[in-house]
Protein backbone atom coordinates (compact mmCIF):
# COMPACT_ATOMS: atom_id res chain seq x y z
CA UNK A 1 0.00 0.00 0.00
CA UNK A 2 1.58 3.50 -1.06
CA UNK A 3 2.23 5.74 1.71
CA UNK A 4 0.01 9.03 2.11
CA UNK A 5 1.81 12.54 3.76
CA UNK A 6 -0.75 15.46 4.62
CA UNK A 7 -0.09 18.86 5.41
CA UNK A 8 -2.78 21.52 6.33
CA UNK A 9 -1.04 25.16 5.72
CA UNK A 10 -2.87 27.95 7.59
CA UNK A 11 -2.39 30.44 4.47
CA UNK A 12 0.32 32.98 6.06
CA UNK A 13 3.26 33.06 3.71
CA UNK A 14 5.12 32.12 6.87
CA UNK A 15 3.44 28.21 5.97
CA UNK A 16 5.76 28.04 2.74
CA UNK A 17 8.92 27.40 4.39
CA UNK A 18 7.03 24.50 6.51
CA UNK A 19 5.77 22.86 3.26
CA UNK A 20 9.78 22.67 1.75
CA UNK A 21 10.82 21.34 4.95
CA UNK A 22 8.13 18.62 5.21
CA UNK A 23 8.16 18.13 1.20
CA UNK A 24 12.23 17.76 1.51
CA UNK A 25 12.14 15.43 4.62
CA UNK A 26 9.47 13.23 2.98
CA UNK A 27 11.78 12.64 -0.14
CA UNK A 28 14.85 11.99 1.48
CA UNK A 29 13.48 9.83 3.96
CA UNK A 30 12.69 7.74 -0.21
CA UNK A 31 15.89 8.05 -0.73
CA UNK A 32 15.88 11.53 -3.77
CA UNK A 33 18.57 12.59 -4.98
CA UNK A 34 19.43 15.91 -3.28
CA UNK A 35 19.45 17.64 -6.84
CA UNK A 36 16.29 17.25 -6.84
CA UNK A 37 15.12 17.64 -3.63
CA UNK A 38 16.10 21.05 -4.48
CA UNK A 39 14.50 21.35 -7.21
CA UNK A 40 11.19 19.73 -5.41
CA UNK A 41 11.41 22.39 -2.63
CA UNK A 42 11.49 25.35 -5.43
CA UNK A 43 8.33 23.73 -6.90
CA UNK A 44 6.36 22.69 -4.03
CA UNK A 45 7.45 27.18 -2.83
CA UNK A 46 5.76 27.99 -5.99
CA UNK A 47 2.76 25.86 -5.74
CA UNK A 48 2.27 26.92 -2.12
CA UNK A 49 3.03 30.92 -2.48
CA UNK A 50 -0.02 30.73 -5.51
CA UNK A 51 -1.60 28.88 -3.22
CA UNK A 52 -1.22 31.14 -0.12
CA UNK A 53 -1.51 34.19 -2.10
CA UNK A 54 -5.06 33.40 -3.30
CA UNK A 55 -6.83 32.09 0.07
CA UNK A 56 -4.94 34.29 2.37
CA UNK A 57 -7.99 36.99 2.24
CA UNK A 58 -10.59 34.65 2.85
CA UNK A 59 -8.58 32.07 5.98
CA UNK A 60 -8.82 28.76 3.72
CA UNK A 61 -6.34 26.59 4.65
CA UNK A 62 -4.44 24.68 1.72
CA UNK A 63 -3.37 21.25 1.60
CA UNK A 64 -0.26 20.09 0.44
CA UNK A 65 -0.50 15.83 0.11
CA UNK A 66 2.22 13.35 -0.74
CA UNK A 67 1.75 9.89 -1.84
CA UNK A 68 3.80 7.16 -3.02
CA UNK A 69 6.88 6.03 -1.96
CA UNK A 70 9.02 3.81 -4.72
CA UNK A 71 9.28 3.70 -7.24
CA UNK A 72 8.03 7.33 -7.25
CA UNK A 73 6.06 10.26 -5.10
CA UNK A 74 3.37 12.36 -6.05
CA UNK A 75 2.84 15.78 -4.87
CA UNK A 76 -0.25 18.00 -4.73
CA UNK A 77 -1.26 21.41 -3.57
CA UNK A 78 -4.97 22.12 -3.25
CA UNK A 79 -5.72 25.68 -2.49
CA UNK A 80 -9.26 25.00 -1.25
CA UNK A 81 -11.29 27.50 -3.29
CA UNK A 82 -9.82 29.58 -6.01
CA UNK A 83 -10.76 29.00 -9.75
CA UNK A 84 -8.60 28.21 -12.37
CA UNK A 85 -9.94 30.34 -14.56
CA UNK A 86 -9.19 33.43 -12.35
CA UNK A 87 -5.77 32.72 -13.08
CA UNK A 88 -4.35 35.29 -15.39
CA UNK A 89 -1.74 37.20 -12.51
CA UNK A 90 1.71 37.06 -14.04
CA UNK A 91 3.22 36.23 -10.94
CA UNK A 92 1.12 33.38 -10.74
CA UNK A 93 1.61 32.66 -14.55
CA UNK A 94 5.43 32.85 -13.79
CA UNK A 95 5.44 30.07 -11.19
CA UNK A 96 3.18 28.15 -12.94
CA UNK A 97 5.90 28.16 -15.54
CA UNK A 98 8.73 27.43 -13.55
CA UNK A 99 7.18 24.66 -11.57
CA UNK A 100 6.60 23.03 -15.35
CA UNK A 101 9.92 24.15 -16.26
CA UNK A 102 11.30 21.93 -13.31
CA UNK A 103 8.97 18.68 -13.98
CA UNK A 104 7.50 18.93 -17.45
CA UNK A 105 4.78 16.35 -16.26
CA UNK A 106 3.29 18.52 -13.90
CA UNK A 107 -0.48 18.63 -13.88
CA UNK A 108 -3.04 22.01 -13.35
CA UNK A 109 -6.24 20.48 -12.99
CA UNK A 110 -9.72 22.24 -11.73
CA UNK A 111 -11.28 19.88 -9.32
CA UNK A 112 -14.52 18.82 -9.40
CA UNK A 113 -15.78 21.80 -6.93
CA UNK A 114 -13.90 24.51 -9.18
CA UNK A 115 -10.77 24.25 -6.90
CA UNK A 116 -7.29 24.02 -8.33
CA UNK A 117 -4.64 21.35 -7.85
CA UNK A 118 -1.22 21.33 -9.02
CA UNK A 119 0.19 18.17 -9.13
CA UNK A 120 3.61 16.33 -10.10
CA UNK A 121 5.51 13.18 -9.59
CA UNK A 122 8.89 12.60 -8.91
CA UNK A 123 11.01 8.98 -9.36
CA UNK A 124 12.27 7.86 -6.02
CA UNK A 125 16.17 6.10 -6.05
CA UNK A 126 14.87 2.13 -5.29
CA UNK B 1 14.79 48.86 -1.06
CA UNK B 2 15.69 51.43 1.06
CA UNK B 3 19.21 52.09 -0.14
CA UNK B 4 17.86 52.84 -3.39
CA UNK B 5 15.72 55.20 -1.84
CA UNK B 6 18.22 57.39 0.06
CA UNK B 7 20.38 57.51 -3.33
CA UNK B 8 22.49 55.00 -3.31
CA UNK B 9 22.29 53.76 -7.06
CA UNK B 10 25.22 51.33 -7.40
CA UNK B 11 24.43 48.47 -6.02
CA UNK B 12 25.69 44.65 -5.51
CA UNK B 13 23.55 42.27 -4.01
CA UNK B 14 24.95 39.60 -2.36
CA UNK B 15 23.40 35.89 -3.16
CA UNK B 16 26.81 33.99 -2.03
CA UNK B 17 24.96 32.61 1.50
CA UNK B 18 21.83 32.63 -0.20
CA UNK B 19 20.78 28.58 -0.46
CA UNK B 20 16.91 29.36 -1.54
CA UNK B 21 15.61 31.36 -3.71
CA UNK B 22 11.87 31.46 -5.72
CA UNK B 23 9.57 33.54 -7.60
CA UNK B 24 9.18 35.87 -4.60
CA UNK B 25 12.67 36.69 -4.41
CA UNK B 26 12.87 37.47 -7.88
CA UNK B 27 10.56 39.25 -7.60
CA UNK B 28 12.19 41.36 -4.75
CA UNK B 29 15.50 41.18 -7.14
CA UNK B 30 13.85 42.88 -10.35
CA UNK B 31 12.02 45.32 -8.27
CA UNK B 32 14.93 46.57 -7.12
CA UNK B 33 16.71 46.68 -10.47
CA UNK B 34 13.87 48.20 -11.96
CA UNK B 35 14.26 51.38 -9.51
CA UNK B 36 18.17 51.49 -9.81
CA UNK B 37 17.75 51.68 -13.25
CA UNK B 38 15.09 54.46 -13.10
CA UNK B 39 17.62 56.80 -11.09
CA UNK B 40 20.25 55.59 -13.57
CA UNK B 41 22.46 53.65 -11.59
CA UNK B 42 23.60 49.51 -12.00
CA UNK B 43 22.39 46.85 -10.09
CA UNK B 44 24.48 43.41 -9.97
CA UNK B 45 24.36 40.05 -7.95
CA UNK B 46 26.92 38.20 -6.55
CA UNK B 47 25.97 34.71 -7.11
CA UNK B 48 28.34 31.66 -7.17
CA UNK B 49 27.03 28.31 -8.30
CA UNK B 50 23.89 26.60 -6.54
CA UNK B 51 20.70 27.06 -6.54
CA UNK B 52 19.58 30.56 -6.72
CA UNK B 53 21.83 30.45 -9.83
CA UNK B 54 20.15 27.63 -11.31
CA UNK B 55 16.60 29.77 -10.40
CA UNK B 56 17.91 32.76 -12.49
CA UNK B 57 18.75 30.60 -15.27
CA UNK B 58 15.38 28.59 -15.50
CA UNK B 59 13.51 31.78 -15.60
CA UNK B 60 16.23 33.75 -18.12
CA UNK B 61 17.06 35.98 -15.31
CA UNK B 62 20.91 35.68 -15.91
CA UNK B 63 20.22 37.25 -19.17
CA UNK B 64 18.65 40.15 -17.64
CA UNK B 65 20.75 40.69 -14.28
CA UNK B 66 24.63 41.22 -14.05
CA UNK B 67 25.73 38.11 -12.40
CA UNK B 68 29.63 37.36 -10.93
CA UNK B 69 30.88 34.78 -8.58
CA UNK B 70 31.95 36.88 -6.05
CA UNK B 71 31.34 40.23 -4.31
CA UNK B 72 35.05 40.90 -5.18
CA UNK B 73 33.91 40.38 -8.94
CA UNK B 74 30.57 42.13 -8.59
CA UNK B 75 32.33 45.38 -7.03
CA UNK B 76 35.00 45.18 -9.84
CA UNK B 77 32.96 45.41 -12.85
Amino acid sequence: MADRFTLELPPEPISIGTARLFSATVARFFGMQEETVEDLKLAVSEACTVAIRANEAHGRRVHLAIEGGHPALTFSVSDGGSEVSDRTDPLEVASGELIHTLFPSAEFAPTEDGRADVRFSIPTSA
Amino acid sequence: MELVEDGHIRVVVNLEEVGFLDSSGLGALVGALKRVNERGGRLVLACPDGSPLKVLTITGLDKVFAIHDSVDDALRS
